[in-house]
């Protein structure tokens, strides 16, 4: 699996380099702005790239103007932005209306080693990663009779894993479940939150994205 | 003393004089009684009307220049005198009264000074080629008894061709440019000018109309009676222009007159409305009063903003050390400056509002500046925390987490001060995050308003519904009504018990309001827990906002703020 990182601090670059080549990854580049990376995307063509929203010159918001530029050129790179503040408005803005191939972590979330390299793993296999602190900010602040209320306190952690991007498979080793046990908690939320089932996990995530933004 | 005594000196001289040209006509031409004394009743009555006019308007030059034309016209009767001497100085400048000094004297009115260039060019010339004429004529002079002395080539022909000439050039081309000059002055002057210049317009182009005829009929036979007609037009068309002269003086001072009501009138007008009152008087919608601020050593309108005195022709009237009134170059500045004079008490209170205007808007800019300044600087201190501190401490956490991977699977107690470590980071990172949230949300920069309060709805702990327009705001608009909203929402939690909060954020014309309203105990104002909110008050005012509290003891609180916001 190849992996571009762009950030502006040499020391985070180091850290996370050194951590996804503990996973057995192999950094193709590290760069630390935002033109660098396009250049390297561009012609490296890796599996993901981790970008600090973040970068010089401007310190704004460089890192995500550079993700939507590779996300139209080159569909096939995974981008997984990291950033020192996760709020959900700019991240159902980043997501669009495509959550493939694409993650908007809290950068402190690199520390939790086996959840990050299964984030970025995800992420270039065009899956999702959405942070847990945007996932509870739209699902913990519903209005009054929203179907979210009816759901059971493990139905709520199932549709928060699920909004996070993870796979049934994935949910099961977090929660320690069972595979068909978790299956029935899905279909359930399903159910509740009168949504179609999803042929696969992505559709599932956008379904539940999707649902949790309109209801906000 | 000295003038009035010269007007005396003038009057009793043209009235002699006119007795003596009056001879001239009934015994050296046998001029008709009428005709004889029309001519000398013309002159009398430019002379009356020139020392009226001199003496009530002293400076204006109208009255010296109607004064001239009468003694014109009445030094014209020399050249019927039989004596060669007094003849010939008759003739040479017999002609001005009827041709040139008249133009000058009108087109000088109402100031008595000519305005154009090309005015004075064309009065300049006149008076050169009349005079010049007369002097040609006089060189070719052939008609006995009378002799010119500066007689050269008598002969009647030569003389009959130069003044058909004459008649043509100076009655004609000149003539035509005379009333062209006329109409372009009234075409071109404002409503208040045209009151003051019609009447003596009017009666100068009838009058000029005889002399281009004059030129016309030289082509033509001219019969008795045509002649004689002719004659009186001449007469009428000549005296209606003193007598315009004198009604535009009466009018003037029928407008004094209306100065004194305003004495009356502006004794009780507010310093908002002294400028409509002088310009009701003055008949000027145009007026402007501009305020003198001495100690800025500047002109202000009536708000206070700084005012350029116009050089561009607009009459300008100053009163000393308390305004300049900008007003209609046709008004009199006599007239102009004794209303302002009437208006001296009100002018002074309205100059006194417009300097604290002016000062206050300084002030207000100011301290909109000091807010601005601050809110610039928490957005520099939120950066910096996080591109600073922050990033550091994440990278240090990432390292131990490394360091206790690689390590702690060797030594279990390695492993335990690592984790702890980490963990320790993480908090502090968190704590961080909270701190540079609370200088400067960076959602309210990236997202605006409506992202900001979503952000802060998840990290209420009551149900907050939220109503915002996605629109983006001006930087520190969206500052002031995002604090605004927090504090309103931390008092509903923290001391209102309220258990639904709505938030509403809407732009209503150039105005965004934002308004929170929870079902709380209320009574925010009397607790001492809305103190937070009145701290709020400066922020918003500084932004030329408002805001308002109502919170009655049990029925909620409602905080609604109005933030100006030009889009």
């Amino acid at each position: 699996m190849r992996v571009v990182i762009a950030d502006d601090s040499v020391l985070m670059r180091e850290g996370v380099a050194r951590v996804l080549g503990d996973a057995g990854m192999e950094i193709v580049a590290s760069v630390g702005d935002a033109d660098g990376l396009r250049r390297v995307v561009a012609t490296e063509k890796p599996d993901v790239a981790i970008v600090d929203v973040r970068m010089p010159p401007t310190q704004t918001d460089e890192g995500a103007r550079a993700a939507e530029t590779i996300r139209e050129r080159h569909p096939d790179v995974g981008i997984l932005m990291l950033s020192q503040i996760v709020e959900a408005h700019t991240a159902l803005r980043l997501f669009g209306e495509r959550p493939e191939g694409f993650g908007y972590l809290l950068k402190d979330r690199v520390l939790e080693i086996e959840d990050f390299v299964e984030a970025v793993r995800r992420v270039a296999r065009g899956g999702t990663a959405m942070d847990p602190q945007i996932v509870s900010q739209l699902v913990g602040n519903r209005r009054q009779d929203d179907p979210v209320d009816e759901l059971s306190p493990r139905e709520r952690e199932v549709l928060g894993l699920m909004a996070e991007g993870r796979s049934n498979a994935g949910i099961c080793s977090k929660l320690f479940l069972s595979p068909k046990t978790v299956e029935t908690h899905v279909s359930s939320i399903f159910n509740k939150l009168r949504l179609a089932q999803a042929p696969d996990d992505h559709r599932r995530v956008l379904a539940v994205l999707a649902y949790l933004r309109a209801a906000q | 003393m000295r003038a009035q005594a010269l007007r005396a000196l003038l009057v009793v001289a043209g009235v002699l004089f006119g007795l003596y040209g009056y001879h001239l006509l009934r015994h050296d031409v046998h001029s008709s009684v009428p005709n004889a004394a029309a001519s000398i009743v013309v002159a009398w009555t430019f002379l009356f009307a020139g020392v009226v006019a001199w003496a009530r308007r002293p400076h204006s030059r109208v009255g010296i220049l109607m004064t001239f034309v009468a003694y014109c016209l009445l030094e014209r009767k020399l050249q019927y005198s039989h004596d060669d001497a007094v003849f010939t100085f008759g003739f040479l400048f017999a002609e001005l009264g009827l041709t040139v000094a008249f133009a000058h004297a009108v087109l000088a009115y109402p100031e008595g000074r000519l305005r154009t260039r090309f005015e004075r060019w064309f009065i300049g010339a006149s008076y050169v080629v009349v005079i010049a004429f007369s002097f040609v004529l006089l060189t070719v002079w052939d008609d006995p008894p009378r002799k010119s002395l500066f007689a050269i080539h008598p002969s009647r022909d030569a003389y009959d061709a130069i003044h058909a000439v004459y008649r043509v050039g100076v009655y004609g081309v000149l003539g035509l440019l005379f009333i062209a000059l006329i109409v372009r002055r009234v075409r071109g002057a404002t409503a208040a000018g045209r009151r003051v210049l019609i009447p003596l317009m009017v009666a100068a182009v009838f009058a000029a109309t005889r002399a281009v005829s004059e030129a016309v009929l030289s082509f033509m036979h001219r019969s008795g009676t045509t002649s004689d007609a002719l004659y009186w037009w001449q007469i009428f068309g000549q005296i209606a222009v003193p007598i315009a002269l004198l009604v535009g003086l009466l009018r003037a001072e029928l407008a004094r007159g209306t100065v004194a009501d305003l004495v009356v009138e502006l004794s009780h007008v507010a310093a908002g409305e002294v400028r409509d009152a002088l310009a009701r008087a003055l008949h000027d919608d145009s007026l402007q009063v501009a305020y003198w601020l001495p100690m800025r050593r500047l002109y202000v309108d009536e708000s206070g903003r700084p005012v350029e005195l116009p050089n561009d022709g607009r009459g300008v009237t100053k009163l000393a050390d308390i305004a300049a009134i900008l007003h209609d170059p046709e008004l009199d500045p006599q007239l102009v400056a004794t209303a302002g004079a009437a208006a001296r008490l009100a002018l002074h209170n309205a100059r006194l509002q417009a300097d604290v205007s002016a000062q206050l808007a300084k002030v207000q800019e100011s301290r909109r500046r000091i807010v601005t300044a601050g809110d610039e600087q928490r957005r520099r201190i939120e950066r910096d925390l996080h591109d600073g501190a922050q990033q550091r401490l994440v990278a240090l956490a990432l390292e131990l987490r490394i360091a206790q991977r690689q390590f702690g699977e060797e030594s279990p107690e390695l492993d335990l001060v690592l984790a702890n470590a980490v963990g320790q980071l993480q908090v502090a990172v968190e704590e961080l995050r909270e701190l540079a949230r609370g200088v400067h949300p960076a959602v309210l920069t990236e997202e605006g308003l409506a992202g900001a309060l979503v952000s802060l709805a998840s990290r209420t702990p009551v149900p907050l519904r939220i109503d915002a327009s996605d629109d983006r705001f001006p930087g520190e608009i969206e500052a002031a009504a995002y604090f605004v909203a927090c504090e309103a929402i931390a008092n509903a939690v923290k001391h209102a018990h309220a258990t639904q909060i709505r938030v509403s954020a809407q732009r209503r014309n150039a105005t965004l309001v934002i308004e929170v309203e929870d079902d709380g105990i209320g009574g925010a104002g009397e607790n001492g827990s809305g103190s937070g909110l009145r701290g709020l008050v400066d922020r918003v005012e500084a932004h030329g906002g408002t805001l308002r509290i109502e919170s009655e003891p049990g029925t909620g609180t409602r905080v609604i703020g109005e933030l100006p916001c030009a889009s």
